[in-house]
Formats: structure tokens, C-alpha cells, sequence
């Protein structure tokens, strides 16, 4: 059923471009059906280009105020053949030490290894701390298990949902996902609290 | 009450030209240098940018009615070389300019979204030329001028027509408009930069 519901998209998205459609009625025709065709899939952000960032939840932790998300980027680059790179982001809620982490990482599928090829901390003072790259390691258990199954498996990626997975935001730098983030999913606990200690 | 004389058939040539997907088409395509260069002023810094975007949606100079820019999304584009050509090409009309950006360059920026009173603020920009790009939603209240097809006769003794004037009939509506904001900004290294109330 996905891989009908998917052709249908990219078979309307091909003939919008191919001939360049002035004809409002068809183009909300179109539109209308590609709502329909992604309804089942659930909400899925659009990684066509190298230049897209899409950001889903992929793993959570703790409780308020001391929350932590990971979010994976899920336009995956194929580095060579058996190894992937994933842009991950781990959003802090508590700034008291860490603001927000985020790490390019490859994974190698066959022999169930991870590496770091470049990392930074931003503190909750602002200061940025750049972290070099790591050996091959085995992937542990827990959020990096996570973020591999999602680097690894195009299935996953394709049906976050049935794994457990969110999408969250299309933008490019780390750090306005995570004010997106305390904007949308934690400020309404942090003006409860507030409101509590009034 | 603002009165706006309402075109029908210019609003569907906007609504149009703004939805046709065939504008995709069109930008200027970026190249890979262009490309690395604006990833590499997306990096990390350490500087803020706040602001609040508002829009003047009534009144004269004593009873100016402000609206502002309520969970809106704010664009920061890095002035890279291509933006800059672009800004040199468009600069006499940024909305039209805005369809010959290419997709790459939107994916290539910095964005935030305002609260509900119009605030918001950038942090960890690099420092540069940017170019911000936001907008304010309002309502606007706009009379609408309708022919009735009937017409008031002025007649002479003999009951011969002197001149017909057609009658009118004018209706209030209600429309949301939008209110672009586009504007060039310059941050300095570790600085806080406050825009104040932007247009």
C-alpha cells in the first residue's frame, strides 16, 4: 500500500514540474490528492535536496524541567557503500550546564559500528566547545541505538510512526530547533511552573 | 474604516502567479561554492539578533494602529555572494525577487518564529550581512462596489431622459492581507543586536 500511496506523490510532483501547470483548478486537484495519498503515512517532511534538513524526534528522556530530545536529520548521505552519515541533535531543556549538543555520525551497517566525524557543545552560557572526531565503536544501547536504526534503515525513515518516531522541523541550524523546541514543547510546562511558585 | 478600492481581477492574477507551481522553475541556480559558502555562515557564533515585526494597519499620524506579527516565521538569509547579486537585481521589488531565489538558498537559512506579540530572537549568528525576510498578517476591513444594474433617470418635461447615473450598492468585507518585511541587517562579532520595532 506505501509504495502506491508514494509513487502516486512523486508521479503528480513529476508531471506538475514536466509541464509547468498554469491551471489553478488541476493544481488544487493535484495538491487535494497528494494530501490523500501522504494521509496514512503520517505527517513526513520533504529531504529532496542535500540542502534540506529534516529533523525528527527519534528518542526523549527525563522529566520537566530537565527533559533531553535527540533529533535525528533524516536526510541521510551515503558516505560509501555500507556507511551513512546522520546529523543528530540532542536539545537540553535545563540549561544549567548544556544548551544543546549536535554531532555528525556515521554508521556501519554490516559491522554495527558508529563514529563521531565532528561535533560541538553550546553551553548554557553561550560559549562553543568544538569536539574532534571519534574512533569506530559498537553502537550501545539506548538513543545512539535509536538514531542507527533510523541512519540504517530507509523503512524506518519512511514510516517514522510506526517506529516511534516525530517529525519536527525543516530548518537548517541546530540551535533554532532547539528554541523551536522550548517554544512549542516545553514552554507551556515552564509557565505552569512558573505559575505554581507565584 | 479603511477603505480600499477592491480589484477582482488583479487579486486573482496575484493569487495566480503565487501558487502556480510552475515559479519553481524559475530561480537562479545556485552552484556548489555557493552553496558551501552559505553553509559556512550557518555555523556556529555567538551573536543575537531581536527584534519585533509590526505593521502600520490603520489611522493617519495621531491614531496609527499597529498590528504585529503573531506566530509568524522570520527568514535570515546569509548575504552570500549569490544573495548579494540577487539583492542587486531585485532590490526595486523584493515580492517579485522572492520567486527567483533558489529552493537550495531557502533551505540556507537561519529561522525563528515571533510570539504572539511580534517578538523574536536569533541566537548563535555568525557575524555578517543578512537579509530578513518576515511578515505581519492583519485583517483588514474593505468596502466593495457593486453595480446593481439599475440607475436613477433624470427626465425632462416630456418625459425624456436627460442623463441615467447607475446605483451602487457597497458592501463591507473583511479580508486578511499580508504585510511583507524585508530588510538588510549587519551583525558584529559576539554582539547583541537589537532592531527595535521593524516595518
Amino acid at each position: 500500500m506505501k509504495k502506491n500511496h508514494s509513487s502516486i506523490t512523486e508521479f503528480i510532483d513529476r508531471f506538475i514540474r514536466r509541464h509547468k501547470i498554469f491551471n489553478i483548478a488541476f493544481y488544487f486537484l493535484c495538491l487535494s490528492l497528494q494530501v490523500a495519498a501522504q494521509g496514512n503515512q503520517g505527517l513526513k517532511l520533504s529531504c529532496e535536496r542535500d540542502t534540506s534538513r529534516c529533523w525528527y524526534i527519534v528518542a526523549t528522556t527525563g522529566v520537566a524541567p530537565d527533559r533531553i530530545i535527540v533529533f535525528a536529520d533524516f536526510n541521510v548521505t551515503q558516505v560509501n557503500p555500507g556507511v551513512v552519515q546522520i546529523n543528530t541533535l540532542i536539545a537540553h531543556e535545563n540549561t544549567k550546564n548544556k544548551d544543546f549538543y549536535t554531532t555528525a555520525l556515521e554508521f556501519d551497517k554490516k559491522k554495527k559500528l558508529y563514529r563521531s566525524v565532528g561535533a560541538y557543545v553550546v553551553f548554557g552560557d553561550g560559549k562553543i566547545q568544538l569536539e574532534a572526531g571519534s574512533k569506530w565503536d559498537s553502537v550501545p544501547s539506548g538513543w545512539l541505538e535509536r538514531v542507527a536504526l533510523a541512519a540504517n534503515e530507509p523503512n524506518v525513515r519512511s514510516n517514522p510512526g510506526k517506529h516511534g518516531m516525530a517529525a519536527f522541523a525543516g530548518v537548517f541550524r541546530p540551535i533554532d530547533v532547539v528554541d523551536l523546541a522550548r517554544a512549542f514543547l516545553w514552554k507551556p510546562v515552564q509557565k505552569d511552573l512558573n505559575q505554581g511558585s507565584k | 474604516l479603511r477603505t480600499v478600492k477592491f480589484n477582482f481581477k488583479l487579486s486573482l492574477i496575484i493569487l495566480l502567479f503565487s501558487i502556480t507551481p510552475g515559479w519553481s522553475q524559475v530561480p537562479n541556480p545556485m552552484n556548489s561554492e555557493d552553496i558551501k559558502e552559505a553553509v559556512g555562515l550557518l555555523g556556529p557564533g555567538s551573536s543575537t539578533l531581536r527584534g519585533r515585526a509590526s505593521a502600520i494597519i490603520s489611522g493617519g499620524l495621531l491614531n496609527r494602529k499597529f498590528g504585529y506579527a503573531k506566530n509568524e516565521l522570520v527568514y535570515l538569509y546569509p548575504m552570500t555572494k549569490y544573495m548579494n547579486n540577487w539583492n542587486q537585481e531585485h532590490k526595486r521589488d523584493y515580492v517579485i525577487g522572492m520567486f527567483f531565489i533558489s529552493p537550495e538558498m531557502h533551505d540556507l537559512t537561519a529561522r525563528v518564529i515571533t510570539d504572539d506579540d511580534g517578538y523574536f530572537k536569533f541566537r548563535g549568528l555568525k557575524a555578517g550581512k543578512y537579509f530578513l525576510i518576515t511578515k505581519v498578517n492583519y485583517k483588514a476591513t474593505l468596502s466593495e462596489k457593486n453595480d446593481t444594474g439599475r440607475s436613477n433617470l433624470s427626465l425632462n418635461y416630456f418625459s425624456g431622459v436627460i442623463s441615467s447615473t447607475p446605483i451602487y450598492s457597497y458592501k463591507t468585507v473583511s479580508q486578511q492581507l499580508d504585510h511583507h518585511i524585508y530588510k538588510i541587517v549587519e551583525i558584529g562579532e559576539n554582539h547583541h543586536q537589537e532592531l527595535g520595532e521593524i516595518r
